[in-house]
């Protein structure tokens, strides 16, 4: 759905119609869901999330303003309830590994075909800090630019480019090293 | 005349906006005219390319909620009716001033409609009226229409922006007749005007 058109949603939800909601579900429910599950691998936990964040929107909708693309809007609110329910369980992060040297080629993602291999990516993923996971699925799972995710994150703009280029530049140096282990196994 | 050219770190950095496509088109050019004057940039690009690619790949097919979860929402959004905002705004509003201004009364909360007011000497009176206030009502004349009535809000408003008022203690319970006629009669304030269950 067209910007404009999930603008209208918006504002048919801020005048109280209850199918605008449904609409907006169906519109964002599944990536929205795949975004706060990723983040706190808790089905439960996310549908819990996921439902508070819709409610959110629907009681906010009057407030929203066209200064944000309605998707940012909404993933803005899911990304500070995931934020929450971080502290709330005092979650650390695991790695924080800034890396040594510059951008890779492809060469470890060249081999990466095999679902044991797309495992060896999950496993990277899920080792990176949650703030560097959020801005690189937001640029690659949700093709945002780095003002939404900006916008979404609630962080400068320079903050998402660095992060991204870190979470790549770690995504590929976990792999590389991921693949040289099974190898030399 | 080209802008100055981009360093490497920025062009590092735009890369992945670059293959996910969400650069603006100044950056974009931009950014393809460093490609031109430097065709090792291209590995980047195939491996923001790559990564991106497999994320996607990767990502698990999770079951979300659906329409079970669509079915929870409709119940909560049910359950909670919202008022239009700028009736729940005015009316926040006026009660806050009806309730202040009547004294012996305290606000302890609006986050929740089982919460109210207590009143400072002990319970509060029983709601005789349930009203709801016209979008275009000021706060000052809903305020002085509980005043010259005897009536306090002791509930309210609700998330349909419904409020209940009883009769302030010194008042008899022969009031409520007036004080009814004066809720009906301040059509302009008042919208609608029912005995509280």
């Amino acid at each position: 759905m067209r910007e404009d058109a999930l603008v209208a949603v918006v504002r048919r939800m801020a005048g109280g119609d209850v199918s605008a909601l449904d609409t907006l579900y169906r519109q964002l429910e599944r990536p929205l869901f795949g975004f706060i599950h990723s983040k706190l691998n808790d089905p439960f936990a996310a549908a819990d999330i996921l439902h508070e964040v819709f409610l959110e929107v629907w009681r906010g909708a009057a407030g929203f303003q066209d200064r944000s693309r309605v998707r940012t809007w909404v993933y803005a609110i899911a990304w500070r309830k995931v934020v929450d329910e971080f502290r709330a369980r005092g979650r650390v992060t695991i790695q924080d590994e800034m890396p040594d040297r510059p951008d890779e080629g492809p060469s470890a993602l060249e081999l990466l075909q095999t679902a044991e291999e797309r495992d060896m990516l999950r496993d990277c993923l899920g080792g990176l800090k949650a703030d560097h996971r959020a801005a690189i699925e937001l640029t690659f799972l949700e093709d945002m630019s780095y003002r939404e995710v900006a916008e979404v994150i609630g962080v400068p703009e320079g903050t998402v480019k660095t992060r991204v280029f870190h979470a790549k530049a770690l995504l590929l140096r976990c792999l590389e090293a991921k693949m040289n282990r099974r190898a030399r196994a | 005349m080209n802008p100055a050219p981009f360093d490497k770190a920025k062009i590092a950095e735009l890369v992945p906006f670059w293959v996910n496509g969400s650069l603006t088109d100044e950056e974009a050019e931009a950014l393809a005219r460093e490609f031109e004057r430097d065709p090792a940039l291209h590995a980047q690009v195939q491996a923001a390319r790559q990564l991106r690619a497999l994320m996607r790949a990767s990502a698990l097919p999770e079951r979300s909620p659906g329409d079970f979860g669509l079915a929870r929402l409709r119940r909560a959004v049910a359950e909670k009716p919202r008022a239009p905002a700028s009736l729940r705004q005015s009316a926040a509003a006026a009660a806050v001033a009806a309730a202040v201004t009547a004294g012996g009364f305290t606000l302890v909360g609006w986050g929740s409609p089982d919460e109210g007011y207590t009143q400072a000497s002990g319970p509060q009176p029983a709601a005789v009226f349930t009203v709801s206030v016209r979008d275009a009502a000021s706060q000052a004349a809903f305020a002085d229409l509980l005043l010259a009535n005897a009536l306090t809000i002791v509930d309210g408003p609700s998330a349909l922006g419904f409020y209940r008022l009883a009769l302030v203690a010194e008042a008899a319970d022969s009031d409520i007749d007036a004080a009814r006629a004066a809720l009906e009669h301040a059509s302009d304030v008042v919208e609608l005007v029912e005995t509280a269950e």
